[in-house]
């Protein structure tokens, strides 16, 4: 799966500020690599993994037009 | 950026030394895993440990060099995330040197792979307002993966010197140092005031970054794959566990420890000692102090050369390989919901694992953990139940020449250990864990020069720190024995040692003895076990409690720095009362069922 980062969802501040540290901004692209046993995607040129909790607040545009070459 | 230039050609003709009240302070400063150690290395001509997982740095290093003519404090920093929001005790160190004062020019080392990431620190770091250069490392790997960086366009929009490098080559580093005389205040970027530091990073991206098609290198996409999925990932750590207990268990523990122990010491070192002691040494006491049961030479060297040098050394070397290669953070991925439920998270694996090495060093790394929570739990877990290096390769090479069953039963027991404690620790103490968020860096093929540089570097710390200590620690064993203390700790711990724990009385020494530190007393069981005098299960069972058992002395006043005296104090009696109470319990299951391994 991949798409566009649209924001992080939820109250928890602390955890968009990390994630957004690590270039989890709205309008970077991710491709999701892996579910189990972590949720592991790619942000960027950045591999990441994160706990299901986490993955599952980042909401990603999959609709939008990506960059041909990505 | 024309400004920048003029002046970099400028300090070419500028070679001699400027004498100032004190040194310019600069400070590298970046995203954790850029390379900033890799660059403080060149720059100072020191080595700061340098590996492929972030929370390598996790103090500072400061270091002189003099560059175009000036005289220069580096300052190497542990990477940071961000400089607002919640903050990490590691990043917290980086934070106030950005903040002294007395910090003259700030260098940026930024991911060239990454640099939506950096630049949102340098917008953060522009706002300090001081001078500073933004140098762009790894962009060998960046045109590997297509990225292209319009270095000229960035330069102007920020107002700052912009360099790219490949640090570990030495690539563009004189450029670097040129450019140190000439770090500016980015002006042009703060003339526009306030700005969200998300929103221009994606706008700079955008700008002067061009992503490209490319053929990154395949097998790194593949192996990358290969170990981050559980079918093949699982499969291929146990591979790497059998490969390194193959070269520290079998290799170092069994063939070089035999080599230089029973060939070097005792077939050359130690009778030429006793022969010499026996020569020129009138005084039995002295003669006895040197080359006796509890002598200098024949234990206290022959401990630390013959038997735990080996095994350090071969570990060190493995180790070194799988820091580098970037293997270590991926385990993360495997063992986070096991630690989640012992109250850290996935990223706990870095200081649990580098307590392979030295529980010491680790317990400071606990730093990179997010709350003071988790940071006491995997203190306590270090302190409780991860063998260090030498510890482990005794507990490999005793148990191995017994059964692998023997093994197992140790590590399992050991293991589950961890978890109980772990477990209950995570609903007893108050606070919170953070949540698993962790960056995986690239899979790279080490540079051998590194490793053998890490190796070598490791080594010495072992020689300079643990010889001293075993020296000491003989020479008090030797006054005890003389004394007739030794004895009396022996009556005294008699019902515990071998009542409860059913092991030969003298165990009780070499308990005492891994007070000191941890190998010590490991390297006296293996001295006890290759001696005869431990049957397999009392084996199993000393070695279990030696692994549970109290940390070292260097392991427990670091407990006192990170945590403060009265918790490492805690800590201290409750693994205490683990580990006896576990060996107990082991050693009456085991002999309940006539286990014989």
């Amino acid at each position: 799966m991949r798409g566009r980062v649209v924001r992080v969802a939820g109250e928890n501040r602390d955890r968009a500020d990390r994630l957004a540290a690590l270039g989890v901004t709205p309008g970077s692209p991710v491709t999701v690599l892996q579910r189990f046993p972590s949720v592991i995607f790619l942000c960027d040129q950045t591999e990441l993994a994160v706990e299901p909790a986490v993955a599952d607040a980042i909401m990603v545009d999959t609709t939008g037009p990506h960059d041909p070459l990505w | 950026m024309s400004c920048a230039q003029a002046a970099v050609r400028d300090a070419t003709a500028t070679p001699l030394v400027t004498l100032r009240a004190r040194p310019r302070r600069i400070a590298l400063v970046g995203n954790a895993n850029v390379g900033k150690s890799v660059l403080f290395g060149h720059l100072t001509g020191q080595y700061a440990v340098v590996s492929n997982y972030p929370g390598t740095t996790v103090a500072v290093t400061q270091g002189r060099a003099v560059i175009g003519g000036e005289v220069c404090d580096i300052i190497d920093t542990p990477g940071v995330a961000a400089l607002g929001g919640t903050l990490s005790e590691d990043e917290l160190v980086s934070r106030r040197i950005l903040d002294d004062t007395s910090l003259d020019l700030v260098i940026q080392v930024a991911d060239a792979r990454n640099i939506r990431r950096s630049l949102m620190l340098t917008s953060q770091i522009a706002e300090v307002g001081r001078p500073m250069l933004l140098v762009l490392n790894m962009v060998d790997e960046a045109h590997a993966h297509g990225v292209e960086i319009d270095v000229a366009g960035l330069q102007a929009e920020i107002g700052v010197p912009v360099l790219e490098t490949v640090a570990t080559e030495g690539r563009g580093l004189r450029e670097v140092r040129e450019a140190i005389a000439h770090g500016m205040v980015p002006e042009a970027l703060n003339r526009r005031g306030p700005r969200d530091h998300v929103r221009w990073a994606h706008d700079m991206v955008t700008r002067f970054r061009r992503v490209r098609p490319h053929s990154a290198r395949r097998w790194q996409e593949r192996l990358s794959r290969a170990v981050r999925e559980p079918l093949t990932g699982l499969p291929i750590l146990g591979l790497v566990l059998y490969v390194m207990y193959l070269a520290v268990g079998v290799f170092g523990a069994q063939t070089l420890v035999g080599l230089i122990e029973k060939g070097l010491f005792a077939g050359y070192i130690n009778p030429a000692a006793i022969a010499l002691a026996d020569r020129f040494i009138p005084w039995e006491f002295v003669r006895a102090l040197f080359v006796g049961e509890y002598g200098l030479i024949t234990m206290g060297m022959t401990y630390a050369i013959a038997i735990v040098l080996p095994v350090v050394a071969t570990f060190f070397l493995v180790f070194g390989f799988l820091e580098d290669s970037g293997y270590i953070p991926r385990l993360a991925i495997f063992s986070d919901r096991i630690f989640r439920s012992m109250g850290l998270n996935g990223k706990a694996v870095l200081p649990m694992v580098l307590g392979l090495g030295c529980d010491t060093m680790a317990t400071m790394t606990t730093r990179v953990l997010g709350t003071p929570k988790e940071r006491l739990i995997a203190v306590l877990l270090l302190a409780l139940g991860v063998p260090c290096s030498a510890q482990l390769a005794t507990i490999l090479g005793i148990l191995g020449g017994i059964s692998f069953t023997a093994l197992m039963t140790l590590f399992g027991v050991v293991l589950l250990q961890m978890f109980i404690v772990g477990f209950l620790a995570a609903r007893a103490l108050k606070g919170e864990r953070s949540e698993f968020i962790m960056e995986l860096p690239p899979l790279r093929w080490p540079l051998m020069r590194n490793i053998a540089h890490k190796t070598f570097i490791r080594v010495r710390w072992y020689l300079g720190e643990a010889v001293p200590l075993f020296l000491i620690g003989t020479a008090l064993l030797f006054v005890l024995s003389r004394t007739g203390g030794l004895a009396v700790i022996t009556r005294a711990t008699e019902p515990l040692v071998v009542g409860l724990l059913g092991l030969p009385a003298e165990a009780a020494g070499v308990f005492v003895m891994g007070f000191l530190r941890r190998d010590y007393g490991a390297a006296g069981l293996f001295q006890l076990a290759h001696a005869g005098r431990l049957d397999p299960v009392q084996a199993v069972v000393a070695l279990t409690v030696m692994t549970l058992f109290v940390p070292c002395v260097a392991n427990f006043l670091m407990m006192v720095k990170e945590q403060r005296l009265k918790p490492a104090l805690a800590i201290l009696g409750v693994v205490t009362v683990i580990a006896i109470g576990t060996g107990a319990v082991l050693n009456s299951v085991l002999r309940g069922l006539h286990v014989t391994f």
